[in-house]
């Protein structure tokens, strides 16, 4: 299984993580949801649960639901900028569709 | 400013000028159009898409207006080939002012008799004359140009297709005492 | 594409967030706020599961809150004087049209500079456009119970008759009431709207609809989700309060009760009216019982019958804007394909029955006559949010009164006729009538007479700087507006010697600037805060909007419609505003919105004509080949 994370995504991370000032690290996974079927989930978390698989990237641990984790296999989580807006984005070979707005995707 | 904005009211719906105008596909055009131009589709848009959505809108509805009506959409098309109908035209047909006269005289004279079978039967006369004046205007000035003669001649066609149209409208407003 | 952000625990947004709209039914004697939940619209209810808020505001001393709803219609009797019920029916008139509504309703006014009418109150004087606000902000504020945060916008109807400062009045309520108002809609065009989606029936529809205070018929033609307003017509001055008042005023009559009541009786009579009157819809005779002045009870007793006698001339009253919408659309009465009853007042049987003679046919309540125009509010509310990108739905309304401008002798020369389809244009020609005239004064007005005094004045200016030349030689060009709330704007133009001398006016109905901008200050919600900082802060606003609407254009048309150059120039202006967007120098922001308009002005014009293009593409062969000539 593998996820990574590009440089400017674990500055990101590291940021928001020292600025919230507690938390255990960040959940990634999807959810059923939106036109094109699947939505991620980029969130803090404060407990891991049991069905969780968790890992360690450049010191930031990063939990995962094993639902989650085949659908997020290969995928780099990036930190970029668009325009006026900048923020995460999943860099995932699984996904085929996306809708327009990239909101929702499917595999 | 915008090239839509400039355009003539037939261009804008991406029609040659005519006046033989199907007006089904007119409105159809119309339809699609506004679908896209209309403020409401600009609820969410910058102030300055707002305020030409606004305009663009605004020229639609005014041209379809126009050309949707073949009294207005004759009048348009002397207007754009320089023979602007005028208010109070000078130089009409004595038969023509002769035949205006006649017909207010009939009017009154069927209107006072109050038979309903004898109205109905003027104002069908008058519709008859009408659409009789649209053929001579579609056969003088329908064509893209136009000779000069042909387009003074279709003036007085659009002056008689005028009065018949108000000629109607006053049959139509009035309403017998009775009811 | 989206980017995301981290979210808290459990909190990742769901894609495609629905922004929160609200359609709201501002009536004269009660109001509704709908949404659209899970594709439906739906009223939303109180706490207590009440969905009508009574549009009655009780004013309190020592700055304590106003009271909206039903506490402040029970407090009715017992303070009428603070207590400010059917406002609808003054906003956005003048102080002119006020002996007949105050004789009536017993309230006093406060005497002052403004033309406008303010109700003399414990908490100051408070004006219908205040009073409005306050009802708005009760209705905001149950919406954002439902949606989960304050709507972000709204769409609130009005009459259909109501005129260009009515409507104005609106939009001024609602701005102190701090709403984002998406669009004015005419209340039976959203009733059409509603039964419209819900039923599908196509054809040819007339909506009759009679409220507490206003009076609209409108014929409508619905097909392929467009709805076309063909002609309105009305009278914003008569509804189920003037039911009311007749009946109020024959129980006086039977129980002797004098023609001197004080305030809070005669509101009183007036509650009981409203009373029996609701009664008689469900029951052939009603029992009356009147507590008087003295202390003892007077019984008395009214057959349907009666009731009917006593308003018959209200109903007929109806009658006649129906002959002239059906007239004025061009249809017999046999193409209507349906009818439908809109507004409390058609539960009376005796309107019912008026209604179905005329139309020949039974008309539909299927949809609560109360809730029907709320919920059309609602559904066009969440389209014009952005919520329903793919909807192809289109309103196509009509103004209900003429346009015009005063000519010599006191005429008024119509320059929009009613039942215009908006937002519309239309330009005249004027001259000046003296040699060396350099001034003209235009005085616009909206209504149907042909005399200027029997016509509402809507704003009178004056276009200086015409350049001097013999009378009748200058070229004036007077444009007038119509935007699709059915707002009026007005420029006036001398196009003769190239000289630019040029004026645009937006009427107002005599409230000034100053007096909304005090208005606002007054308003709760913005007492701890100062104008600047409330401009500076609708600035900032306005300057996100604008961004982010051509960013999204940009990211959409940006590569296909311009070039690298002008992509630059976009690109740097709105760096430029964002970041002067994060200060607070309020000249610089502006000045970078109008630059950022101006440098963006090709790309929206080319969006306009890519859409055109688009739109005539499904059609048949355009043949652009050209009338030169032409």
């Amino acid at each position: 299984m593998a996820i990574t994370m590009s440089p400017s995504a674990v500055r990101h991370v590291k940021g928001f993580l020292e600025s919230r000032g507690k938390g255990g690290g960040l959940r990634l996974g999807v959810k059923t949801s939106g036109c094109s079927g699947l939505a991620y989930v980029l969130e803090v978390f404060d407990e891991v649960d049991k069905n969780d698989e968790v890992f360690d990237i450049e010191g930031i641990k990063i939990a995962v639901d094993r639902k989650s984790l085949i659908y997020l296999d290969g995928t780099e989580l990036d930190y970029v900028r668009e325009g006026l807006n900048e923020g995460f984005k999943f860099k995932n070979p699984n996904e085929k569709n996306s809708c327009g707005c990239g909101e929702s995707f499917s595999v | 400013m915008n090239t839509a904005l400039q355009q003539d009211h037939f261009a804008l719906f991406g029609l040659t000028a005519t006046f033989d105008l199907d007006t089904g596909d007119l409105y159809r055009r119309y339809r699609d159009l506004q679908r896209t131009l209309h403020p409401d589709r600009f609820a969410g848009a910058s102030p300055q898409e707002r305020r030409l959505s606004v305009q663009m809108a605004a020229q639609l509805n005014e041209a379809y207006s126009v050309l949707s009506q073949p009294l207005t959409r004759a009048r348009y098309l002397l207007e754009c080939r320089n023979h602007p109908p005028q208010s109070n035209p000078k130089d009409l047909d004595i038969g023509f002012l002769q035949e205006q006269i006649l017909l207010r005289e009939e009017w009154e004279d069927v209107r006072r008799a109050g038979d309903q079978t004898a109205i109905a039967e003027f104002q069908l006369d008058l519709k008859r004359r009408i659409e009789a004046e649209e053929a001579e205007f579609s056969r003088l000035a329908s064509t893209v140009g136009g000779a000069d003669a042909d387009l003074e001649l279709a003036r007085q066609a659009f002056y008689r297709m005028q009065f018949y149209h108000r000629q109607l409208e006053d049959c139509q407003a009035w309403q017998p005492a009775a009811n | 594409m989206t980017l995301l952000q981290i979210s808290e625990p459990g909190r990742s947004p769901e894609p495609h967030a629905r922004r929160r709209a609200a359609g709201i039914d501002l009536g004269t004697t009660h109001s509704l706020v709908a949404t659209v939940v899970d594709g439906r619209p739906e009223t939303i209810p109180d706490a207590d599961g009440r969905v009508l808020l009574p549009s009655v505001v009780r004013y309190l001393a020592d700055g304590a809150p106003a009271v909206v709803g039903d506490a402040a219609r029970a407090a009715q009797a017992e303070d009428p004087l603070n207590t400010l019920a059917s406002v609808k029916r003054l906003i956005g008139r003048s102080i002119d049209e006020l002996p007949e509504f105050a004789n009536r309703s017993h309230y006093e006014f406060a005497a002052g500079d403004s033309i406008m009418p303010k109700f003399a109150t414990v908490a100051g004087p408070i004006s219908p456009v205040q009073a409005s606000a306050e009802i708005l902000r009760a209705l905001a504020l149950r919406a954002a119970g439902t949606l989960g945060g304050a709507p972000e916008g709204v769409v609130i109807t009005v009459p259909a008759y109501f005129d260009d400062s009515q409507r104005q009045a609106t939009i001024d309520a609602a701005r102190i009431a701090g709403l984002n108002v998406l669009r004015l809609l005419n209340e039976p065009t959203a009733a059409a709207v509603a039964y419209g989606l819900d039923r599908g029936t196509e054809g040819v529809h007339a909506v009759y609809d009679l409220g507490g205070g206003t009076f609209d018929i409108s014929i409508l033609r619905f097909t392929k989700g467009v709805f076309e307003v063909l002609s309105t017509a009305g009278d914003s001055a008569l509804g189920g309060d003037d039911v009311d008042a007749r009946l109020a005023a024959w129980i006086r009559a039977q129980a002797g009760l004098g023609d001197n009541l004080d305030h809070g009786a005669h509101r009183q009579l007036l509650v009981l009216a409203r009373a029996i009157k609701e009664g008689l819809s469900d029951h052939a005779e009603m029992e009356i019982t009147l507590s008087r002045p003295s202390g003892e009870n007077w019984l008395g007793r009214i057959t349907r019958a009666q009731f009917e006698e006593l308003i018959a001339d209200l109903i007929e009253r109806t009658l006649a804007p129906c002959r002239q919408a059906v007239k004025d659309a061009g249809i017999a009465l046999d193409e209507l394909t349906e009818v439908i009853l809109v507004g409390g007042s058609t539960r009376i049987p005796l309107v019912r029955e008026a209604v179905a003679k005329f139309f020949g046919r039974e008309a539909h309540v299927e949809i609560d006559p109360d809730r029907v125009v709320a919920l059309g509010a609602a559904i066009q509310a969440d389209i014009l949010i952005g919520n329903k990108p793919d909807s192809d739905m289109l309103l196509l309304d009509v103004i209900p009164l003429s346009l015009g401008i005063e000519t010599m002798g006191g005429l008024t020369e119509k320059i929009i006729p009613r039942n215009t389809t908006i937002p519309a244009v239309r330009a005249q020609d004027f001259t000046t009538y003296k040699d060396g005239q350099t001034a003209l004064s235009l005085h616009v007005l909206q209504g149907e007479r042909e005399l200027v005094r029997d016509n509402r004045s809507l704003a009178r200016f004056e276009l200086r700087g015409i350049p001097p030349m013999v009378a009748g030689a200058a070229r004036i060009r007077v444009t007038f507006q119509v935007d699709a709330d059915g707002l009026l704007s007005v420029s006036a133009r001398e196009q003769t010697q190239g000289v630019e001398s040029r004026i645009e006016v937006k009427p107002s109905y005599g409230l000034s600037d100053e007096e909304v901008e005090s208005m606002l200050t007054a308003a709760m919600d913005h007492a701890h805060e100062d104008m600047d900082q409330r401009r500076l802060r609708e600035l900032k606003l306005e300057a996100n909007q604008t961004m982010e609407a051509l960013t999204a254009a940009l990211a959409k048309d940006g590569e296909r419609l311009l070039d690298a150059g002008e992509r630059t120039d976009i690109a740097g202006a709105l760096a430029r505003l964002h970041g002067l967007n994060q200060g607070a120098d309020e000249t610089a922001i502006r000045g970078a919105i109008d630059e950022l308009d101006r440098v963006s002005t090709v790309f929206a014009q080319r969006r306009m004509d890519d859409a055109i293009r688009n739109a005539l593409s499904g059609h048949g062969v355009a043949e652009f080949s050209g009338d030169q000539d032409a």
